[in-house]
């Protein structure tokens, strides 16, 4: 048999594999371009990005829990200008997709760092950190409410000049909805799910392990949150899905695509293993073998059964 | 290559009930590390924990580095249970380094504690790749009492000037190392061009980085802090930038600091 393809295509858009990095574990590449191979991936999102520098919260901002971690960083960035004048340049020499994750506080923030981001080339898609309160009005958050999280999408959507993709909240009542709203709103795709609520607490001192007493949790503790979530949204709307929740290796993104995902991000992996994602991207193409699936796009959206390999046996599962 | 899969353990001691001693076979790490350096390492192979530890590199000679640690936590406890020829990931060597004294001046350790390692690392470096006199050193070395005197082993067969300082007078001066510190600067080290370098507790540098700064003396600190990644991706261990609104990484632009740089 041929080489497996891994190549998948959303939006008009070709990478090379499923593989991107999640916003906020990779930085802007700089670190990682030093320790592993870029170009092995399909793509990589960077840190999110506001109108203004933030210096994040004051420590502590994370705290390491069963199979996972807390974090709240507090949106810690450069700030668009510096963004654009500094770590796009770099950015642009990098033989991978560029999706670059905007934040903001109000639709009058994420409509600024967007328009600056259009005057920009070397991007190939934003992807909207929906997870902010909306300090100017209710304070709630834009992935929290169907109206707000639509207005938002249509506010973007009329100007953006890169494909949207709407980055969702587990945090919500009914996650479908929102997904239909942002749908509704021009979002090309969705990724989810951005981190759980959580927090920590010192059974001594009786005091919040972080600062910002709550804060994300990451890591493989939530991914079976995140695959329920994006099957659920996977049979809610038509735009392509992008898988993110505790993916760890080559498996993980495979069951993320068999639940609808057409791409996947590994976040608080790259932590623990900074060539997980490398690695993951080679343990795909033995998977495939293994399944004598061709193309990996024929995995998204086929939870129900795989009648090919019935009968055949499984390599044994060596651990983590 | 910053990636060291197979580290193997040829060497353990314990220390103290609570202190270790491990010596990696591991050249590719080995052979590039210098003081204040540290590695990331996996202590279990699952999930729990999940992260890497950090830990200074307390002597590198290019085929092989050593740690001491101290048993907190579920890590250390693991890592603890090393055997021989048991072979661990590591990320590394990782972070900056100290600036070397000027001539004529003495250089000044000061330790709290197992924030030893990357000062006894500094001080054999300055004297085997240096030439630097054993006499320009001063090591100050702080404990909580007496039965922590085998955390010393190692510097003294350095045969530096070492002078010790127990929280409850049980051996050496009585009181903080931040306050043997004072007490050699009133009586002798204000008249000589000095700097300090140090690593301990938080609270221990803060004190000292406020007295080098009172005394105009140059001073750099090797931080700690949560460290989930080490490579300067995560953000978590943030340092407040002295004067400014910002943070520096622990791991990144780190682990040493001027003491004027940084707010802790
Ligand atoms: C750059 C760097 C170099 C280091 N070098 C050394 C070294 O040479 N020797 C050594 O013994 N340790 C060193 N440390 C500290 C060491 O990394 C921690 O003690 C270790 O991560 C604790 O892991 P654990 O799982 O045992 O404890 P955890 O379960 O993570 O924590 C257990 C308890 O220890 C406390 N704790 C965690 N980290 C620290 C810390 N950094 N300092 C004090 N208390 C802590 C926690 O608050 C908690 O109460 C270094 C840290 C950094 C960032
Ligand atoms: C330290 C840290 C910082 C993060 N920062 C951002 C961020 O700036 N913007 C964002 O959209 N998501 C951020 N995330 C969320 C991740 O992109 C991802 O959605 C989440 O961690 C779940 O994936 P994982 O389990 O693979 O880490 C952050 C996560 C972590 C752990």
């Amino acid at each position: 048999m041929s080489i497996a393809n891994l190549s998948i295509e959303i939006c008009g858009i070709r990478f090379r594999n499923p593989i991107l990095t999640a916003s906020g574990t990779f930085g802007y590449g700089e670190e990682f371009n030093q320790i592993i191979d870029l170009s092995k991936l399909g793509g990589i999102v960077t840190k999110s990005i506001t109108k203004h520098p933030r210096p994040g919260h004051p420590p502590p901002r994370t705290h390491e829990t069963a199979a996972g971690m807390l974090n709240a960083i507090g949106l810690a960035n450069v700030g668009v200008d510096k963004f654009i004048e500094e770590k796009i340049p770099f950015l642009k020499t990098l033989d991978t997709r560029i999706i670059v994750n905007v934040a903001g506080f109000s639709i009058e923030e994420y409509t600024y760092t967007v328009e600056r981001l259009n005057d920009t080339d070397g991007i190939d898609m934003l992807e909207i950190n929906i997870s902010c309160p909306n300090v100017g009005a209710d304070g709630l958050e834009f992935s929290s409410s169907v109206r707000r999280a639509s207005e938002l999408t249509t506010a973007l959507k009329k100007i953006s000049r890169y494909p949207l993709i709407i980055k969702l909240s587990p945090n919500v009542t009914s996650i479908a909805e929102i997904a239909r709203a942002a749908e509704e709103g021009g979002a090309d795709c969705l990724s989810l799910i951005n981190t759980l609520v959580g927090m920590g607490v010192n059974h001594w001192t009786f005091k919040p392990i972080l600062t910002n007493i709550t804060g994300g949790l990451s890591g493989p503790a939530i991914k079976p949150v995140a695959l329920a979530k994006v099957w659920q949204v996977y049979n809610a709307v038509k735009i392509p899905l992008i898988g993110i929740g505790g993916i760890m290796n080559h498996f993980d993104v495979a069951e993320f695509m068999i639940v609808g995902a057409s791409l996947v991000q590994f976040g608080t992996a790259n932590f623990i293993n900074p060539d997980c994602t490398v690695k993951a991207a080679e343990g795909l193409t033995d998977y495939l073998k293994q399944t004598g699936i061709s193309d990996i796009s024929e995995l998204i959206g086929k939870l129900g059964g795989n009648h090919e390999i019935q009968g055949k046996n499984f390599p044994a599962c060596q651990g983590t | 290559m910053i990636f060291n899969p197979g580290v193997r353990v040829v060497e353990k001691k314990q220390l103290l009930p609570d202190l270790f001693h491990l010596k990696f076979e591991g050249e590719s790490l080995a052979s590039r590390a210098v003081p204040a350096n540290f590695v990331q390492i996996k202590v279990s192979k699952g999930l729990d924990p999940i992260f890497r530890r950090p830990m200074s590199i307390h002597y590198a000679d290019g085929k092989t580095f050593e740690m001491v640690f101290r048993t907190v936590g579920r890590g250390t406890h693991i890592l603890s249970q090393a055997e021989i020829d048991q072979e661990f990931d590591c990320i590394g060597p990782l972070g900056n380094s100290f600036k070397l004294p000027e001539d004529g001046e003495r250089a000044v350790m000061v330790a709290g504690g197992v924030g030893f390692p990357p000062l006894y690392f500094f001080s054999r470096f300055l004297v085997e790749k240096h030439n630097f006199p054993k006499e320009n050193i001063l090591f100050l070395l702080g404990m909580k009492t007496v039965s922590e005197k085998p955390m010393a082993d190692d510097l003294l067969k350095l045969d530096i000037p070492l002078e010790f300082s127990t929280d409850d007078g049980s051996f050496g001066f009585h009181g903080f190392v931040t306050d043997l510190f004072e007490a050699h600067y009133a009586k002798k080290l204000r008249h000589e061009k000095i700097r300090i370098y140090s690593c301990g507790p938080n609270a221990m540098m803060r004190r000292l980085g406020q007295i080098a700064l009172s005394f105009k003396v140059p001073c750099q600190l090797s931080l700690e802090g949560a460290m989930p990644c080490g490579v300067g991706t995560c953000l978590g261990c943030a340092v407040k930038m002295r004067g400014r609104n910002d943070y520096y990484r622990v791991c990144q632009e780190g682990p040493v600091f001027d003491a004027e740089e940084v707010e802790l």
